[in-house]
């Protein structure tokens, strides 16, 4: 099976601060992998090195076959990064920010699909605005459209939604269910476990640096035989990470066993898993 | 260079000028960049007018003086970071840099490249307004262009080699050899100060440089600075500058080619030093003035207050960040105080050039401060929908918010009073009398400058370099506190005049009519104060 993010054995120290440690996991197309931890767990610090932006202590990322580390050019092509609280540059228009993607990323063609993305994420008045003078939600919807400008098959989201108006929270969930149908790995950050428990069809519990629970949604919450079986996801975070947390990890759900297949077929036509 | 990064290099130049310029399609925004534009021209005027008219050999500057304080400026610069480096540990990117070009296709070499090209545009502009200030100095404004340019150009280079070399050595072994560095430099430097002060025994610290220049530990020192400073004086395009310049442009490609030799993986420490700059940068917009200066725990914790009213909290929130931020604030007194205390002193031995002087330190350093010092209105700009939800009044708040910076402002005042008290004795009682009016006229100063801040908010710091509606509006504001404090002092002085010849010629009565007209003065600006900050809408006025 061809994992479009692979992971393996990731370390980062910050001198004698463990931030994350021998960390695992893959996510092959078509997979919305939810990553979802305390505060400090080491969640954005594992997307920021998937991203390419801060280097691996130890250890092995691969994106759409491409080593993070070694052809960070190829990697970073195929993906885009939305970080929490994007910073955008100030004097620049909206489209401006999309006219640089597009050239960074060598799109050819790039106006309509950029004129269809504004419209689809509202910004259309806001087209010749500078950044600056942009809301908190707009900023964020402007970051969402750089990303998907490119069409990257591996998506690392930071919390997306935040500042984000009802509308553009529908239509953020749309877009990224849309890629990952069309094909593309996706890795959503966020607190908001409900939207993980809408969107996402595998989860990653990270505590204090390292990984607590890895698989697909159902079947994680299987680990918690005497959880409902219709426990939330927020009730399976709380105990996984109270027990976790204080007595180490628990039993992974092997990422080797994941049937991949029942998990697409489940996601299609769906809003969720 | 990736032709997307030349791309932004362009979209943000037009996208900088485009804001400049945006306020113009408004009256007021037209004004403001009217006023901002004179006061430019007011700038550099004189020196172009000087240059192009022609000044007389008496009122150029010896051609040595320029050539020994360039070598000696640069070498300071560069010596401050090196000393600098051991904290600064990154190339600031600054954060969208970090969030858009770290995570985009882009090589490390072909940011750095973009990173150095961007410094280089700004480089050209600030060489050019360098270049009109050397006009008077230099023979040639080419030569001085260049010069200035190519010194520029140096420095950006040196101190990003500095943090590079850093990064690629080991900490310790960096630590070590950085020391031993310095040590060497500093050794060199004791050397020729030395030799320079046995040869020019008695006279003025301007002959110790230039003994310590002449000297063969500042030959060695100074050397390659001293090509930049010929580069710049250059007397003929053919040989002196296109020979000087060849050599400082050579020295530059060589810091170049290092930088981009080095090749280290600098991307951590950049996001870091960007995540400080940022922060501080932010802070600075906010009105936080010297907060970046506070530790992340501090250990003092003051007292509670007494109500007064309701403005009892909002002096004590104040007084807490004016006091955890007291190390940058008297770091900033002794580095203005050394010069102003060099005034003074220097004209200890006449008394009326001592009390000359003080006038100007004292209105200098007011100045100065007075920006320094926003613990109040100015510094909560973002904080005002805090303060309006608060179940106070607002004349306390008003009250309250000017009590901090009259306070600091003061106590400055008293110190540089206390020393000029004690380099002229005999003039103790007239500076007892301006101590006396330091209170009130403080308390006026900051109350005229909160009430204009809470008319026309703005913030401290513009959102682009160069903004010259953000002069202009500067410029208009500050006309307009001078014309308020003048017209106030004014009425203060008139009547104080009138009881001076009342009261059969008394300063005292004369002085104390004037104190009172003035502290009336401050007591009705507090409702003013007040009135200004209830009309103030968070929704409508929090400038962007």
């Amino acid at each position: 099976m061809f994992l479009l993010i692979h992971v393996r054995d990731y370390h980062k120290t910050y001198r004698e601060t463990v931030a994350v440690a021998g960390l695992s996991f893959d996510v092959a197309p078509g997979e919305i992998l939810g990553l979802v931890g305390p505060n400090g767990a080491g969640k954005t610090t594992t997307l920021r090195a998937i991203a390419g932006i801060i280097p691996p202590t130890r250890g092995e990322l691969v994106v759409a076959g491409s080593d993070v580390v070694g052809q960070p050019v190829a990697a970073k092509r195929a993906m885009a990064y939305v970080p929490d609280d994007p910073k955008l540059f100030d004097t620049l228009t909206v489209w401006e920010h999309l006219e640089f993607i597009a050239a960074a990323y060598r799109v050819k063609g790039f106006e309509e699909k950029a004129t269809a993305l504004i419209a689809r994420l509202q910004l259309e008045e806001k087209r010749n605005t500078v950044a600056q003078e942009l809301s908190r939600g707009m900023r964020q919807k402007v970051a969402i459209a750089c990303a998907y400008l490119h069409d990257p098959i591996a998506l690392l989201f930071d919390e997306p939604l935040t500042g984000l108006d009802p509308r553009g929270i529908r239509t953020m969930k749309d877009l990224i269910l849309e890629r990952a149908r069309a094909g593309a790995a996706v890795i959503i950050s966020s607190h908001l476990l409900s939207l993980v428990e809408d969107l996402c069809s595998h989860i990653l519990i990270l505590h204090h640096g390292k990984r607590l629970l890895f698989g697909p949604m159902a079947e994680v919450r299987e680990q918690f035989a005497d959880l409902r079986p219709d426990a939330t996801l927020e009730e399976v975070f709380f105990r996984a990470t109270e027990a976790g947390g204080s007595s180490g990890e628990r039993e992974d759900v092997p990422a080797g066993e994941v049937d991949v297949s029942a998990g697409e077929t489940e996601a299609e036509g769906d809003t969720g898993p | 260079m990736d032709p997307a990064l030349r791309k932004l290099l362009r979209l943000r130049l037009r996208g900088r000028l485009r804001v400049m310029f945006r306020g113009l399609k408004t009256p007021r925004g037209a004004v403001f960049f009217a006023i901002g534009a004179a006061m430019f021209v007011l700038w550099l005027g004189p020196s172009l007018v000087m240059a192009v008219v022609g000044v007389s050999a008496r009122g150029r500057f010896d051609p040595e003086v320029v050539r020994a304080v360039i070598p000696l400026g640069l070498a300071g610069l560069c010596l401050l970071s090196v000393l600098m480096s051991g904290r600064q540990k990154g190339i600031p990117f600054t954060a969208p840099e970090i969030d858009f070009l770290f995570a985009g296709p882009f090589t490390r070499r072909e940011l750095l490249v973009y990173k150095l090209s961007s410094g280089m545009i700004g480089t050209i502009f600030v060489a050019l307004l360098f270049s009109v200030f050397l006009l008077q100095h230099a023979t040639l404004w080419p030569a001085a262009y260049v010069g200035c340019l190519l010194t520029l150009l140096f420095v950006q280079l040196f101190s990003t080699t500095v943090v590079l070399i850093g990064q690629t050595v080991a900490e310790q072994a960096y630590t070590r050899a950085r020391r031993l560095a310095l040590l060497g430099i500093f050794a060199l430097v004791g050397i020729g100060l030395g030799e320079a002060a046995l040869a020019a025994r008695g006279h003025d610290p301007f002959a110790l440089l230039t003994g310590f220049r002449h000297s063969w530990a500042g030959i060695v020192l100074l050397a390659p600075m001293e090509v930049f400073g010929r580069t710049i004086l250059a007397g003929s395009l053919v040989p002196e500058l296109v020979g000087w310049g060849a050599l400082a442009a050579a020295i530059d490609l060589a810091f170049l080619v290092l930088v981009l030799r080095l090749d280290v993986n600098y991307a951590e420490s950049a996001i870091a030093a960007s995540q400080r700059l940022y922060r501080r940068l932010e802070q600075v917009r906010r009105g936080g003035g010297l907060a970046w200066t506070v530790g992340s725990q501090p250990k003092m914790h003051l007292p509670g207050l007494p109500w007064l009213g309701g403005a009892g909290p909002i002096v004590r929130r104040q007084l807490i960040g004016a006091v955890r931020t007291a190390r940058g604030l008297l770091f900033f007194l002794v580095v203005m105080g050394i010069p102003m205390g060099i005034i003074l002193v220097g004209s200890r031995q006449n008394h009326s050039a001592a009390m000359g002087a003080l006038p100007g330190v004292l209105i200098f350093i007011t100045f100065i401060f007075t920006q320094m010092v926003p613990f109040d209105f100015r510094g909560d700009l973002d904080h005002m929908d805090l303060l309006k939800s608060l179940p106070l009044g607002s004349v306390p708040i008003a009250a309250g918010q000017l009590v901090v910076p009259t306070l600091i402002l003061t106590g400055i005042h008293l110190v540089v009073l206390g020393v000029a008290a004690a380099m002229v004795p005999g003039a103790a009682a007239v500076l007892l009398a301006v101590a006396v009016f330091s209170v009130p006229f403080n308390f006026l100063l900051i109350g005229v400058e909160n009430l204009l801040f809470l008319l026309f908010p703005t913030r401290m710091a513009p959102a682009t370099p160069g903004d010259l509606q953000h002069i202009g509006r500067m410029m208009v504001l500050v006309a307009a506190k001078m014309l308020v404090l003048v017209a106030c002092f004014g009425v203060a002085a008139a009547l104080g005049a009138i009881a001076y010849f009342v009261c059969g010629r008394s300063w005292i009565a004369a002085l104390s009519v004037s104190w009172l007209v003035v502290a009336t003065g401050c007591a009705a600006l507090v409702p003013c104060v007040a009135a200004a900050y209830r009309k103030f809408d968070v929704s409508v006025d929090t400038p962007p």
